[in-house]
């Protein structure tokens, strides 16, 4: 088990802090209004879904497996929220959730029972779910009006502390607990480490997939609900750049592609450092589409110093 | 051995004659098995061309089966390309994009619809298929994140280059390269997809290369031990993934008279649903370029009776998905082997 370079693997635990000090002190100087309270804020309240989207796909890519529907069901999801809003106000967060846990239980029952890889499953259901949303918004934005829902986002429910920041950070404590205390977040490391002989160790394997997958799908669902509330509509395609740039967050932070190294506390510094990235490409007045370039370049980047070759006897 | 039976007496052969009477009840099951998924696409063709021309009047008319021939020549390109890195077990996600990239940049530098247009759509398309093999290749990277990527970074740039707007190529010379008719009533479109098509099954089958493709699918590691170079190959087989995709963006942005940063969404999923119902197993060695005809055939039909049948383009992403992961599902059975570790 020992790791054949001890300097490269140094190098890339301590990458993230390196690049996210860089990278604040590169904008913060170009820009003296990056750091202003205002701004800070506005980063804080963008990377607010990206990081409940990244827990949960670091639960997806420590087992080695990955989740490429997240973009779509955060669409999805949030499409229940807004359309139940009128009905149910602030409780159809709820049917969010439940709408993303069940599309995460459809990737995970697929996956494991059809045994058709995650990535196709997840595409395939992506695909899907795109058709989805679009059928259920009848391909036009659904504005949200209802008072309890649009506090979701923007209310507070520990005296001043606003719900954007709240959520986020009880969802990372929460997913800390579940990886590093609990059978099933060590069973996930297992599993992304050697999966055969996680198999032949008597773990039950397959439902540990599917948990991950639901948790996935959930945590989606209540970012796809977080993000209708902040802009006060669900619109078509509103999730998608989503799924890069939770990639980008989980593998720049740490969690290797190949499975079975990282951790949620390291997303975190993924997902911050996404963020600031991208407020700065905002700063320099990048458009959408060359933002889009830049993320996808950072992320075969980042994949290609964090992932462990050795483990794959050849790359398809 | 049959003669054997006839000869009960003679001793050697009853010894044989045991053994092969014990192997004998687990054969027949694995060739059922095999020769069904063999025919499922063949099957799938009639059985859809029987509902179509039952539900809908206008399906059987020669105009929509010369429109579905149109459809599915460019769809067979698209296909034809993506099989080349399915056969190595890898897979390029990236088509989508290299389409709308393509035809956007050709159409940016020139407009003009002559020889640089289609000579411009076809080598940018090459090198953006051969830039995801050599990242693949180079940085050993898993192919799909690699095209994902690439996917998003390709559709990134024909946005950035159009914003959001058409590229209209105004040519005659240019749209009668898909719109002329070399043979009355047949778009010359058509004709040129088969062609293209015909050459790269030669390609795959009858070549060192195409031999080596397949090898690689097979198990790359012994492939690899055997000697054969299988970062070049990996390159090799992208970069005529990109070609042939380009040679799809040229009949395609000829029948259209533009090219546009919107057109690639549908594309993969129509292209790997091809190659999967054809009968290329995703797990790689398994199939070929040849089948994947039958594969479009199949989805260019589904589409077209669809659309006659007035099913929404929505639903249609559902029924789409599901046919890929149950296209998937049973084309893979005979080769379930490869796929004790599912990630």
């Amino acid at each position: 088990m020992a790791s054949t370079s001890n300097t490269n693997n140094r190098l890339v635990k301590y990458l993230p802090f390196i690049l996210l000090i860089a990278v604040s002190v590169f904008f913060g100087i170009l820009y003296p209004t990056f750091f202003s309270i205002k701004n800070v804020f506005n980063l804080i309240r963008q990377m607010s879904f990206l990081m409940i989207v990244s827990m949960g796909m670091t639960f997806i890519i420590l087992m080695g497996s990955i989740d490429a529907s997240v973009g779509a069901n955060v669409t999805f999801s949030g499409v229940i929220a807004a359309l139940l809003g009128p009905v149910f106000g602030v409780w159809a967060v709820l049917f969010g959730v439940l709408a993303g846990a069940l599309v995460g239980l459809l990737n995970g029952a697929l996956v494991i029972k059809v045994k058709v890889p995650s990535f196709l499953v997840t595409l395939a259901i992506m695909g899907a779910l795109d058709g989805a949303a679009l059928l259920l918004m009848n391909s036009s934005p659904i504005n949200i009006h209802d008072e309890g829902l649009l506090n979701f986002s923007n209310g507070t429910l520990l005296g001043n502390f606003p719900n954007v920041c709240l959520i986020p950070i009880i969802i990372v404590l929460v997913s800390y607990f579940i990886i590093s205390q609990t059978a099933f977040g060590r069973s996930l490391y297992a599993i992304g480490g050697n999966e055969q002989a996680t198999l032949y160790s008597g773990i039950n394997v397959r439902f540990m997939q599917l948990i991950a997958f639901v948790i996935s799908g959930a945590t989606a669902g209540l970012a796809g609900c977080l993000q209708a509330s902040m802009f006060e509509a669900a619109c078509p395609y509103m999730g998608e750049d989503i799924l890069m740039n939770a990639i980008a967050a989980v593998v720049i932070g740490g969690t290797q592609l190949s499975g079975g190294v990282g951790g949620p506390l390291r997303t975190v510094f993924g997902v911050v450092l996404i963020a600031v990235i991208s407020s700065g490409m905002n700063f320099m007045g990048l458009e959408p589409a060359t933002r889009q370039i830049v993320t996808g370049i950072i992320m075969i980047l980042a994949v290609s110093v964090n992932i462990d070759r050795s483990k794959m006897a050849y790359v398809k | 051995m049959g003669g054997c039976l006839v000869y009960p007496p003679m001793l050697f052969c009853a010894g044989k004659d045991t053994r092969v009477a014990s192997i004998t009840p687990f054969q027949p099951k694995k060739i059922q098995l095999e020769t069904f998924v063999r025919y499922v696409p063949l099957l799938l063709i009639l059985l859809l061309f029987i509902i179509f021309s039952l539900t809908s009047t206008a399906f059987i008319k020669f105009r929509n089966l010369v429109e579905i021939l149109q459809l599915s020549s460019i769809y067979l390109l698209l296909a034809a390309g993506e099989t080349f890195p399915v056969l190595m077990g890898s897979i390029d996600l990236s088509i989508g994009g290299i389409i709308v990239a393509s035809g956007v940049i050709a159409a940016t530098i020139a407009p003009y619809g002559g020889i640089g247009t289609v000579v411009l759509i076809l080598v940018i398309a090459l090198l953006l298929g051969m830039l995801n093999g050599l990242i693949v290749a180079f940085l050993k990277l898993p192919s799909f994140i690699v095209t994902l990527a690439t996917w998003f970074i390709y559709a990134g740039i024909a946005i950035a280059l159009t914003e959001g707007y058409n590229i209209n190529i105004r040519s005659n010379q240019f749209s009668n390269i898909s719109n002329g008719r070399f043979i009355p009533g047949i778009p010359n479109l058509i004709l040129w997809a088969l062609l293209i098509y015909f050459l790269f099954v030669f390609l795959s089958e009858k070549t060192k290369m195409g031999r080596y493709i397949f090898a690689i699918g097979g198990k790359e590691d012994v492939a690899a031990r055997m000697g054969i170079n299988v970062g070049k190959y990996k390159i090799i087989a992208f970069s005529i993934c990109g070609l042939l995709v380009g040679a799809g963006t040229l009949l395609l942005s000829s029948r259209l008279g533009m090219a546009s940063a919107r057109l690639g969404s549908s594309y993969l999923f129509n292209a790997l649903i091809a190659v999967v119902l054809g009968g290329t197993a995703l797990s790689g060695g398994v199939g070929g370029v040849r089948k994947t005809i039958l594969g479009v055939l199949i989805i260019t039909m589904m589409e077209n009776g669809m659309n006659l049948s007035g099913v929404d383009i929505r639903v249609q992403y559902i029924v789409k998905a599901a046919i890929l992961i149950a296209g998937v599902y049973v084309i893979s059975i005979p080769d379930r082997s490869k796929q004790t570790i599912m990630k």
